[in-house]
């Protein structure tokens, strides 16, 4: 065992439980694509700005509880703990996989800009060195799941106001791009639109979600939930 | 826009609505009837257990057997070493809800059956072994915090079935027996699980702090193990500390609840070293409390077990320390300077039945730890004892052997 704090698998099945269910509330009463975008022309500047915060909290908390997912997964799997409990452990340490990589592809990672991918990459490090070092020289972990909720709350205002800056941005960007082809209305200026429109270092989105459909989403959402119930009876999927 | 237009629009936005709401139900609903359901199930069982049976301090010629009645009433205890042929041993003097019969002039190492019986009427039979005086081979249990949340049954059932036939000669269950011990709701709760296996198995209690709330009333109640010691403010009820031989091992159990200073009072410090001192001479002492003195979960390293505890075991030369508090299972070793040819093995059994810690952080001690649902069996010889910790499937987590120092 490396002397170091890891999240147990037996955590997994309860964040990705209670995290599938808040995404699958969201989707019900949060508005559509389509919707959302005709919100949008609706509201005024502000408000929308004010929109994409709160929604950055919630995309940010998702990303960061993937990395603690998949990071206890991996633990597991490189043998920080005990296999032979692994009935016990293993649909844990799956589920941890899957939704883990899908709650942070989800959130940054299906079209990144080179922007997005350093955030990320900061973001992990930042997960990473709190999770596995920083606590550490904490006394005892009581301390430390007090200032972990503290610092994943940090770490999740950090991603809203990334995603609301990059959103301004974008916006501001998008009004000149208007400004100017008000201007000029010729061919030239068509593709110099062209040229500013986000440039993403890979774009899986197309893939992406033929992969991970509704369907998928209700599967692992029951499979999930009923592995959590398991895990507060002792047991699991695999087990029986 | 037309009235009909808006009031079309309108039931189209309560339609939407409605099937919102719907699908939301749909969601919720299977974790909430889960959570219903179980609370239901932990917090509804009747005043009313099958008998369990423990001791105070001389297991090879004494043992208590307890039950509990709906109705005040008055039982009887049938006794013998043949099933079929059971005499009336013992009847109490007056009526009461929770009882218990103290019987003496026991036989040593002998199997006993008995009857408890209340108007002729059986409510439930079973057995136990005395204590051997000589070095007898025998093997026993331990888990630690079979507590259940409210919202969950937990797994202290899941243990009971594992160890329903394995013959132990007891189980020894070190702390957090229930969630809440100032609600006798846990205590029925515990008990209808525990009658699972309490027919044949034996109970060695030690206090946690889980135990002692409500000033450790419900507790002392049904285990009176540790009655009479002395009654101090911090303690109106007296600390829960007692012990006993059973072959070639002590069995020391102190009330470490939380490792607070107040808990080292004098009276059990000194009915403490004066009993390791006593058990100089048995190969084995394992002496038990519930806070353990370093863990890789919650509450990491207790400075006052550390500096007062910790030397104390070393001097006296104990075997193993068994804790729980923690809820998960690890084993580590202190090295023990006075005595280096036994480093003393430390347990924590925290697998026994509550909410797992969600990480754990090893310390240097730490051997091996996994939050995982689990038992330790102990199998003693005349000059060793054989440690297994097992999943409640029977696969094996870990074992180790510890020889005569
Ligand atoms: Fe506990
Ligand atoms: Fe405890």
């Amino acid at each position: 065992m490396l002397n170091i704090f890891t999240v147990h698998p037996y955590l997994i099945s309860l964040i990705g439980a209670v995290c599938q269910t808040l995404r699958f509330l969201a989707r019900i009463w949060l508005p559509s694509e389509d919707e959302a975008q005709q919100i949008e022309k609706r509201n005024p500047f502000i408000l929308n700005v004010l929109n994409q915060f709160v929604n950055g909290i919630g995309q940010g908390l998702l990303f960061l509880f993937g990395v603690i997912m998949f990071d206890s997964a991996l633990s597991w799997i490189l043998g920080q703990w005990v296999y032979t409990d692994w009935r016990y452990q293993l649909p844990s340490v799956v589920l941890g996989l899957i939704l883990g990589l899908q709650f942070v592809f989800d959130t940054l990672l299906k079209k990144p800009e080179k922007l997005e991918l350093i955030f990320a990459s900061v973001l992990i490090a930042g997960q990473i060195y709190f999770i596995h070092f920083y606590s550490a020289i904490l006394e005892n972990l009581k301390d430390q799941f007090t200032l972990a909720l503290v610092y994943l709350s940090v770490l999740a205002v950090c991603y809203a106001i990334f995603s609301t800056v990059q959103y301004i941005i974008r916006n501001i960007s998008k009004t000149e791009q208007k400004k100017q082809k008000s201007k000029n209305q010729n061919q030239q200026n068509d593709s110099d639109i062209s040229r500013k429109t986000p440039k993403y270092l890979w774009n899986i989105e197309e893939k992406y979600n033929k992969i991970f459909t509704l369907k998928w989403d209700i599967i692992l959402l029951i499979i999930i939930t009923i592995e959590a119930m398991l895990k507060l009876y002792g047991t699991s999927l695999f087990i029986w | 826009m037309s009235s009909r237009g808006k009031s079309g629009e309108f039931l189209s936005n309560l339609r939407a609505i409605i099937l919102k709401a719907f699908l939301t139900i749909l969601l919720l609903t299977p974790v909430t009837v889960f959570m219903l359901v179980s609370y239901f199930d932990v917090m509804n069982e009747p005043d009313k257990h099958r008998p369990w049976v423990s001791w105070y301090d001389d297991p090879a010629h004494q043992i208590y057997i307890g039950w509990e009645t709906e109705d005040e009433s008055i039982g009887t205890v049938y006794l013998g070493e043949d099933p079929e042929s059971l005499s009336p041993e013992k009847t109490e003097s007056t009526a009461c809800k929770i009882h218990h019969i103290n019987i003496e002039g026991l036989n040593a190492d002998t199997l006993y059956f008995y009857d408890v019986r209340i108007d002729d009427e059986s409510i439930g039979k079973g057995q136990f072994r005395t204590a051997p005086t000589e070095y007898t081979p025998f093997s026993f249990a331990m888990t630690s915090d079979t507590q259940q949340p409210k919202i969950t049954k937990g797994h202290h059932y899941r243990i009971a079935k594992a160890i329903e036939n394995r013959n132990y000669t007891f189980l020894s269950i070190v702390g957090d027996h229930i969630d809440s011990g100032d609600d006798k709701q846990h205590f029925n709760n515990f008990f209808k699980t525990a009658s699972i296996y309490a027919d044949t198995i034996p109970f060695v209690p030690v206090i946690g702090n889980h135990d002692e709330r409500g000033r450790m009333y419900w507790f002392t109640r049904y285990y009176p193990n540790s009655i009479n010691k002395t009654v101090i403010p911090d303690f109106p009820n007296g600390q829960f500390y007692w012990s006993f031989n059973w072959s070639n091992v002590h069995f020391t159990n102190c009330h470490f609840t939380h490792g607070y200073s107040r808990e080292f009072t004098d009276t059990q410090m000194d009915w403490l070293e004066n009993d390791l001192k006593s058990a100089k001479d048995m190969p084995f002492r394992i002496v038990s409390f519930h806070c353990p003195i370093v863990g890789s979960g919650f509450y990491g390293r207790n400075e006052n077990l550390l500096n007062i505890m910790l030397p104390l075991l070393k001097q006296y030369n104990v075997s193993a320390v068994i804790s729980g508090h923690e809820h998960h299972w690890e084993r580590g070793l202190f090295l023990n300077e006075i005595h280096p040819d036994n480093d003393i093995t430390y347990l924590i059994l925290g697998g026994g039945g509550g909410a797992f810690d969600p990480g754990l952080r090893p310390q240097p001690e730490t051997i091996i730890a996994t939050p995982t649902p689990c038992y330790t069996e102990v199998a003693a010889s005349s000059n060793s004892l054989t440690f297994r910790t097992l999943t409640l499937e029977g696969n094996l987590i870990d074992t180790f052997f510890m020889g005569v120092s």
